[in-house]
């Protein structure tokens, strides 16, 4: 029933994504098994192969060997692979795309357009939330506060406070929350993290990641009324109220400041979380650095810059950060990150459910002794799937925790904060507010449209 | 050759016209030199707000989303640190207009803009335009933004007046002021 998380993808960018495939230097680490890349409490915590046996049945914690039964919040691309034999609820704004879905799940079930709906049924003990950013936070704290574990398509949160009330009510509320950045269960990411972790290429100072530009449009977005099989102000929700556009709504949120936040946003989730995890950076809380350039669109309705130069300087540990859209694409790879030691550097492809890096960083690992267990064998998007699953049932920390997700996302959002400042700004990442800046702190939150609030 | 601009864009093609060595955008229909000199209108300052705000939800998207742009600019380079005297200005410019007769999404935007920008003083003059229905959501949205704990007496102020819907929508104000606060 699952798609491919790979091929999902690549229709959802309309284009092939890196792979192993896509440069001969590459190499996508298929055989490594996750015990031999990540030892010692890291891995034991992300992956536990004994579940406690006082993990009891309980209300909203199902036990270790019970179904989980699940339902799907936002039914595009990504939400229609969270679907199988156990999702119990459907539930989507756009009646069409509700439809559609609803034949991919076998036998009877819960269709709604109001999420609300699917929150109230004590039956569902897992969401998976793959809406528009915008609505992010918001579900995954009423999840929360419902009883319900979440895991939520990445960007984890558009903004710091959105973060900050996401981990402070998961840990209240004891929810296990993981977040989409699959690189976090893709072999090839954690290769690329115990090689630079072990020092093989010297002090990493430097990292680079390019990405492609934003997308553009000649549309000029002109209101409309929306279809009839939509509820546009659901599909707002807590945003600013803006007229329905065919250019604005469902996969185009991205171009939207309001609703997404560019590539920067969406895929700079993968690629930062991937070096916060390689540097072990999920927890830093220094001053950070940050200054954006970039050019405005020429046309059309969408507001995001079309290309983008961020520089983020981590004060507390030497190390500076870029992202660059175009930037300089390296070993044919479509988006990734070259990591620069003072020995040698390492190329990590994608970041993503596709990733892939470079023989050298294989090195410390026998990728070809043992046989490859079955777990292996799928795509990191189902892997970063089962581990969430596996999690509900342990009550373990999942691999792609929210603290470190929204720590990944945060990078994102300052950096588009001084793009809109237009100047560079210090961000203090344990106070969770900028150095000197009242007006940078004025984005640090959103103000929610009513009815909504978080 | 020079084409006529839309009426509602005149003023700031004047204001444009007006200032001299500025020839690099030759000021014609042509949508994207037109969005371009437009956005490139950011450095009037306060002089250019109210020729930008005639622009914004003009029928021509592209120009409304340049003078959005062209405005969110004038007022974050206002707000820089050290700039008081310019935030001020700016926010005088924008206050004038959120309480003008000016067309309602001009006054909207305005108002947003002012909880980028304003200060003290401002959160009290919002205040009066809680009563404004087409702009009160707007005005609610600002005052969450703006740091001053005036924003919430006036919140308080009005939530002790208004009734049904709109009551619980400045409750939700407050609290999502009182948790905003926790995090900075």
């Amino acid at each position: 029933m699952h798609a491919n998380g790979v091929q999902a993808l690549s229709a959802r960018f309309g284009r092939a994504i890196p792979s192993a495939e896509g440069s001969r230097l590459m190499i996508n680490t298929s055989k490594v098994t996750r015990r031999r890349i990540l030892g010692g409490a890291v891995a034991a915590a992300a992956f536990p192969e004994v579940i406690p046996s006082g993990v009891l049945a309980a209300p909203g914690r199902p036990g270790a060997n019970d179904r989980v039964v699940t339902a799907c919040i936002g039914l595009g691309g990504m939400g229609r692979t969270h679907i199988d034999a156990n999702t119990a609820a459907l539930c989507d704004v756009d009646a069409r795309r509700l439809g559609e879905a609803a034949s991919l799940v076998p036998g009877s079930t819960c269709l709604t357009t109001d999420f609300r709906r699917v929150l109230d049924r004590k039956e569902i003990d897992a969401v998976f939330i793959a809406a528009p950013d915008h609505w992010h936070a918001l579900m995954t704290v009423m999840a929360c506060e419902a009883g319900k574990d979440v895991y939520c398509e990445k960007p984890a949160c558009r903004t710091v406070r959105e973060g900050r009330t996401m981990i402070d009510t998961a840990r209240r509320t004891g929810r296990v929350v993981q977040v989409g950045s699959q690189g976090r269960s893709h072999p090839a990411a954690e290769a690329a993290t115990r090689a630079i972790r072990s020092g093989l290429f010297g002090e990493i100072r430097r990292v680079s990641m390019w990405h492609p530009n934003n997308w553009t449009t000649s549309d000029p977005g002109r209101s409309e009324e929306p279809p009839s099989e939509l509820d546009w102000n659901m599909w707002l929700g807590p945003a600013r109220w803006v007229d329905y556009s065919p250019a604005r709504a469902h996969f185009n949120h991205r171009w939207f400041t309001d609703f997404g936040g560019g590539f920067i946003r969406d895929r700079g989730a993968h690629a930062l979380s991937l070096m916060n995890w390689a540097l072990e950076n999920d927890a830093y809380d220094g001053e950070i650095e940050v200054e954006a350039t970039g050019a405005s669109q020429p046309h059309g309705c969408f507001d995001v810059p079309v290309s983008m130069e961020v520089r983020w300087r981590f004060r507390a540990r030497d190390l500076t950060v870029t992202w660059s859209q175009p930037g300089n694409p390296r070993m044919a790879g479509e988006w990734g990150a070259t990591y620069h030691g003072d020995r040698d550097q390492l190329t990590v492809l994608g970041g993503d459910a596709a990733c892939s890096t470079e023989p050298k960083a294989l090195r410390l690992g026998d990728l070809h002794a043992g046989s490859a267990t079955e777990s292996d064998t799928v795509d990191a998007g189902e892997r970063h799937r089962r581990n969430f699953l596996e999690c509900v049932r342990s009550r373990e920390v999942p691999v792609m925790a929210l603290p470190a997700a929204v720590q990944a996302s945060n990078l994102s959002n300052i950096a588009l904060i001084a793009y809109r400042l237009g100047r560079p700004l210090v961000y203090h990442a344990g106070r969770e507010r900028f150095v000197g800046d009242p007006c940078a702190d004025r984005f640090l939150d959103e103000p929610y449209r009513s009815p909504w609030v978080l | 050759m020079r084409h006529s601009p839309p009426q509602s864009a005149a003023p700031l093609i004047a204001s444009l016209e007006s200032i001299s060595g500025r020839p690099e955008h030759p000021l014609e229909a042509r949508p994207l030199n037109r969005a371009l000199a437009i956005r490139d209108a950011w450095s009037l300052g306060a002089e250019g707000v109210r020729a930008l705000l005639e622009i914004v939800a003009d029928t021509d998207g592209v120009a409304d989303r340049a003078a959005r742009e062209a405005l969110e600019r004038i007022v974050t380079h206002a707000a820089r640190p050290g700039a008081e005297h310019e935030a001020g200005a700016i926010s005088t410019a924008l206050w004038e207009i959120a309480r003008s007769t000016m067309r309602i999404p001009a006054r909207r935007y305005a108002v947003h803009l002012l909880g980028v920008v304003g200060g003290e003083s401002h959160c009290r003059q919002l205040g009066a335009l809680l009563e404004v229905e087409e702009l009160r959501e707007d005005v609610r949205l600002a005052l969450i933004r703006m740091p001053d704990s005036s924003a919430d007496e006036v919140l308080r102020e009005a939530r002790s007046r208004a009734e049904g819907s709109f009551r619980t929508s400045l409750d939700q104000a407050l609290l999502q002021r009182s948790r905003g606060r926790a995090v900075r």
